[in-house]
């Protein structure tokens, strides 16, 4: 048989000898827990941190709208896997789990190393009691990635899958804030570009299975520390951003960020927010596109509202930065669209209402707009008015 | 005229009458029926409003063995209604115990949609609630989770179990926890290397059934072949109870057996059976009467479509075959069932129980390789109580002549077996991969199987998986059933690319392992009758680039292939010749392709083929002539006589194993550097070997004395395709020789020159 084996498939890699557990290196900064089912390892570190602005737990509700927000910061448990292989199948073994919980001016990282794939009961039953005095989960892709897994390995092992309050996975709100100004929205390029914080020298993913693999294999403990660290500096990132991400809510920040930070509210319903982000968003913004987009989001804020008296001037700005130079960056004809509807349906000023809308026909900075949509709504539309005014038939 | 009318034509034609060999008609018989057993007021109802007031004699006693729990297989010929078999226990058993799990399993996604809407009817005839769902790789991601939670009937494929379902299962929850049934529609397509692949798959699913606490019970559904309790039981690893008496009426039926006429004597040709074909179905075609035909290769449709199209141009036939993309499948199928098609070419494509309706006639081009095939081709004419027709027209082959001119042998032989072989190693090993992704395996569950254990400890020693605590785990980055393709040797297709118009387009794919031989440099492929040529074969990429092209010629491939002997299994060493099973290593190698023209089949040139070798490990059965045998004929004799008997016994091995001539690559070596005396191997095309060397070992003198009838019997006189094959290259004294030795082989000396 053996022999009917390697002939089948030469060339397999090189045998090599498993070590036994026992006989295994307990990665450095890790302490063993034993208990009835077996053994697991855990390294707990602390890292200082501020204190978490009241006004963020609202903000968490905020970014990822669960039904009921976490009461205070202990609710929070942030969440990150390494893995075995990225394939959600069940093969696929979280051989690391990150914790990171938020204390007093500290937040505290809690790591759970599998020392061998036949000790994973205990192991998960530790993750789960500590899981368990906390209501709200935080991750970074959670949704499609590490949540998924970490449960399939509870069912796999016959437990109950951990079961939280909320869980606000990161990945969405990041990219509503950031997929406009930034290249990439990976965590370790956010980490970069909007923690400024570089990782030199941080073991690529790809390599992290084979590191368990080969510490199974010779029970060596070093390559794993590196690991370990990018785990750790995977929770911190996680737990810096979503900080970082509530920002916007208390401290002025980039015009695009409180814009975003507008929509998500308007989206979860909150609409005292929804103004003074976009009143912040306005104020800040420093170049026309950045100020045309936060103006239009505001008086669309004041339209739904009906509070024409607010949304009016700022179409009217709107439509003069337009015209004055602005519509090189703008092309779009709302503004006129809603100034030409107010003055037919609320002013029922028809005259009006065909003023702005031939002013929308001749608006056309690119000199290039052919029978767009638009162009044929406002051909639509100005027939219309001009019905409506009996001054004749169809021009066009 | 209408059929009947035409037969009794055809009947009393003197020409067609002499070429007809064997012609049994079978007359119509009344149904026999059981009695319904106890099952919920809404299904009885539903069955009533339905029109069946009472099951068939089969349906009622399927269904009572499955709602006693145990395993049923049933057997009965198309169109007996043996869905109803399964899918009434199915529904009893959900309305009993809603949180009740089933799992359908058919060999396409195709078939599982016609199902689905089949078991959907019944659903609403008893007032709904049961929720189905088909989940296969068309299922979007945005139903897949509501499917696992709240799928009360799942309907998939084999294909969908391996890679989305098993290695998924703690999504799987709910399924598994209260699986209750599995249901194995068209099992007899279980079989060879597929079979062996689905066997282990099964297996799994067993496995992980058992994990969760289930055992669900299983019930197949299989055309006629000899052995569906066996294939069932190896297929699952369970006893099954077997329901192959049908209760279904039956049409009037003419089965005819038609053999082409001679056109020279000397070198054996008879006329093509294409062509031959071509005549009874314009008959047929052109007298309104819808019609299917079967030929044996993707090349044969596409020829026979084009004579058909142009003799009959106002009928609306189409062709239909693997390669075709499933868009205009479901077309044809749809054009089928409605009538508006008249005529179809098909391959074997068409031989699962795909949905098409009822059609008059079925003509065969050629005998479709196994007994089993031809019923199943044959019943696609005559559902319903019209009377109907099926033709076999016989080609050259040896295996087709041996039937045509034995028709009694035909129509009394039973179907082939079904085998499997679940342990083929390399089978066996890809599968315990995924088992052990699944779930680590356990010491207990190696208890009594050596095999098992070698193979994890092997698996760990290559670091695939990670022992501890007499358990094994999955230790590797991969998703072991992605690599693994239940379907062929090979887990990618080929995809034709059409270059004709600046816009390049896909118009098909053909697997792997057929491409160098149908989509080399310069090969004509033809696809809805329209040439194409080959411009381009990008294995590496997987693409061919053709370019529309027209010619009057096809092209054939053919490959060398050469062995050598890794290990002897089994040996038996004889005075005339010894024979051995063992595991062998094989070259194959597409060398040259011939041209032939339309309409005479001449040989219009040839070309020279560059594509590497394929090699591969497999299984093989061989026979060493031993010089006692050879001693009383010259070297140059020995050489003919073994090409002679290479050719003839590849063309007969089939017969006995259930499998296509594709299936077995066979080589002759003079001077084997083996045995050092002339060899002949039938080694198994699939790497591992799926059991056919094996079988072979075993029904030698059966094979040969068959293979003597065949040579003793044929037409020619020196040797033809029809027998030992053509005497320009196998020489002229092969048909003697070959004849001499397999009569000394055999110890039937009869009339020796």
């Amino acid at each position: 048989m053996r022999d009917r084996l390697r002939r089948m498939d030469p060339g397999p890699t090189p045998p090599k000898a498993v070590s036994r557990r026992e006989d295994r290196e307990i990665p450095r900064g890790f302490r063993a827990l034993e208990d009835s089912g077996g053994t697991t390892y855990i390294r707990s570190s602390e890292h200082p941190r501020a204190n978490l602005d009241p006004e963020a737990l609202e903000g968490l509700a905020l970014l990822t709208h669960p039904e009921c927000p976490p009461q205070s910061p202990s609710d929070l448990v942030a969440l990150d896997l390494e893995t075995t292989g990225l394939s959600r199948g069940a093969g696929t073994l979280a051989f690391l789990t990150g914790l990171a919980v938020i204390e007093e001016h500290r937040v505290r990282t809690l790591q759970y190393l599998l020392p061998d794939p036949s000790m994973e009961a205990p192991y998960l039953e530790a993750i789960s009691r500590e899981l368990r005095e906390r209501g709200h989960l935080v991750t970074f892709n959670g949704k499609g990635f590490d949540l998924p897994i970490l449960s399939g390995r509870f069912t796999l092992n016959r437990m109950t899958p951990p079961t939280f309050i909320g869980h606000h996975d990161l990945l969405g709100p990041a990219r509503r804030l950031w997929s406009s100004s930034l290249p990439s929205c990976r965590l370790t390029a956010l980490e970069g570009s909007v923690l400024g914080r570089d990782r030199d020298g941080d073991v690529p993913g790809s390599e992290i299975p084979a590191r368990y693999f080969d510490y199974l294999a010779d029970g060596r403990s070093d390559l794993l520390d590196e690991v370990v660290h990018h785990n750790e500096l995977d929770l911190l990132a996680t737990i810096d951003l979503l900080f970082r991400m509530v920002r916007p809510l208390s401290r002025p920040s980039a015009s695009p960020e409180h814009l975003a930070m507008a929509r998500m509210a308007q989206a979860a319903g909150r609409q005292e927010i929804v103004e003074g982000q976009l009143k912040a968003a306005t104020a800040r913004a420093r170049d026309d596109a950045e100020y045309l987009e936060s103006l239009e989001e505001l008086a669309l804020y004041h339209r739904r509202r009906r509070d024409y008296a607010r949304a009016v001037p700022l179409w009217m700005v709107m439509v003069s930065l337009m015209e004055s130079g602005a519509g090189r960056i703008s092309r779009d004809v709302a503004p006129y669209v809603e100034l030409a509807k107010f003055a037919e349906h609320r002013l029922r000023d028809p005259r009006r209402a065909l003023r702005y809308t031939e002013r929308a026909l001749h608006f056309d900075p690119g000199g290039s707009r052919s029978r767009s949509t638009d162009t044929v709504a406002l051909h639509h539309r100005r027939n219309r008015l001009l019905r409506r005014l009996g001054e004749g038939d169809d021009v066009d | 005229m209408n059929l009947d009318q035409l037969i009794d034509t055809l009947r009393t034609d003197k020409e067609f009458g002499e070429r007809v060999t064997g012609w049994v008609e079978v007359a119509p018989r009344a149904p026999a029926y059981g009695d319904l057993p106890a099952v919920d007021e809404r299904l009885a109802s539903a069955m009533k409003r339905r029109g069946i007031l009472q099951p068939y004699s089969h349906q009622a006693q399927a269904m009572e063995g499955l709602l006693r729990g145990e395993n049923v297989v049933v057997a009965t010929p198309t169109a007996s209604g043996k869905s109803l078999c399964y899918i009434i226990p199915v529904l009893e058993e959900i309305l009993r115990k809603p949180e009740a799990r089933a799992l359908f399993l058919y060999p396409t996604k195709a078939l599982a949609q016609d199902q689905r809407t089949e078991i959907g009817e019944w659903i609403e005839a008893i007032g709904g609630g049961i929720a189905s769902f088909t989940y296969d790789g068309d299922t979007p991601a945005s139903s897949r989770r509501s499917i696992r939670r709240a799928g009360q009937i799942v309907i998939t494929n084999p294909d969908m179990l391996h890679t989305g379902i098993l290695p998924h299962h703690t999504k799987w929850v709910h399924l598994f926890e209260n699986l209750e049934y599995v249901i194995i529609d068209e099992l007899h397509t279980y079989r060879g290397v597929f079979g062996s692949h689905v066997a282990n798959v099964l297996r799994r699913l067993q496995r992980i059934a058992r994990f969760y606490g289930s055992s669900p019970r299983f019930a197949a559904s299989s055309a006629t072949i000899a052995n569906p309790r066996e294939l069932a039981e190896s297929l699952v690893g369970e006893p099954f109870r077997l329901v192959d008496e049908s209760g279904a009426p039956r049409s009037r039926k003419h089965t005819v057996l038609y053999n082409p006429p001679v056109v020279n004597r000397e070198l054996g040709i008879r006329r093509s059976s294409v062509l031959e074909a071509r005549d009874i179905l314009r008959q047929l075609l052109g007298n309104g009467i819808q019609t299917i035909a079967f030929v044996r290769s993707r090349i044969q449709s596409e020829v026979l479509l084009s004579y058909l199209r142009e003799s009959l141009p106002r009928v609306n036939i189409r062709g239909y075959r693997g390669g075709y993309l499933p868009a205009q499948r479901r077309e044809i199928e749809r054009g089928l069932r409605t009538g508006e098609i008249r005529g179809v070419v098909a391959t074997n494509a068409l031989e699962l129980g795909v949905d098409i309706g009822s059609l008059d006639a079925a003509v065969l081009v050629g005998y479709p390789g196994t007994i089993a095939s031809a019923l199943q081709q044959m019943g696609r004419a005559g559902r319903g109580d019209a009377p109907s027709l099926a033709v076999m027209v016989a080609s050259s082959s040896p295996l087709d002549q041996h039937l045509v001119t034995h028709p009694d042998y035909f129509f009394d032989r039973s179907p082939e077996r079904g085998l499997v072989q679940p342990d083929n190693l390399h089978i066996r090993v890809s599968h315990l991969k995924c088992a052990a992704f699944e779930l680590p395996f356990t010491a207990e569950e190696t208890e009594g199987d050596s095999d098992l254990r070698e193979i994890l400890e092997y698996l760990s020693e290559t670091r695939i998986l990670h022992p501890s605590d007499d358990r094994w785990h999955w230790m590797t980055e991969g998703f072991p059933a992605q690599d693994i393709s239940l379907r062929s040797a090979s887990t990618g297709n080929v995809v034709i690319v059409d270059r004709t118009e600046p816009e390049p387009r896909v118009i098909g794919e053909v697997d792997e392992f057929s491409a160098p031989m149908l989509l080399h440099e310069e090969a004509i492929y033809i696809h809805e009758a329209v040439q194409y040529q080959v411009e381009e074969l990008d294995l590496e990429e997987r693409k061919a680039f053709v370019r529309r092209i027209d010619v009057n010629y096809y092209t054939d491939a053919t490959f060398a292939a050469d062995t050598a002997v890794l290990d002897v299994l089994r040996r038996d060493d004889r005075e005339l010749a010894s024979r051995f099973f063992g595991e062998i290593r094989l070259t194959a190698q597409p060398t040259t392709f011939k041209k032939i023209r339309f309409g005479t089949h001449e040989n219009l040139g040839w070309g020279r083929i560059h594509l590497p070798p394929r090699e591969m490990h497999t299984t093989a059965y061989w026979m060493t002539l031993e010089p006692t045998l050879t001693a009383r004929f010259s070297p140059g004799e020995v050489e003919s006589g073994l090409m002679g008997l290479r050719n003839l016994m590849l063309e007969v091995a089939p017969l006995f194993l259930s499998c296509d001539r594709r299936d077995l690559y066979a080589v002759a070596q003079i001077r084997s550097p083996f045995t050092g005396h002339p060899t002949l191997y039938l080694c198994d095309a699939y790497p591992g070997g799926v059991g056919l060397g094996e079988a072979l070992f075993g029904l030698e003198a059966e094979l040969q004395r068959t293979c003597l009838q065949v040579v003793r019997e044929c037409v020619c006189t020196d040797g033809c395709p029809s027998c030992i094959g053509a005497p320009a290259e196998v020489g002229a004294s092969a048909r003697r020789i070959a004849t001499r030795i397999l009569a000394r082989l055999t110890g039937d000396l009869r009339c020796l020159d």
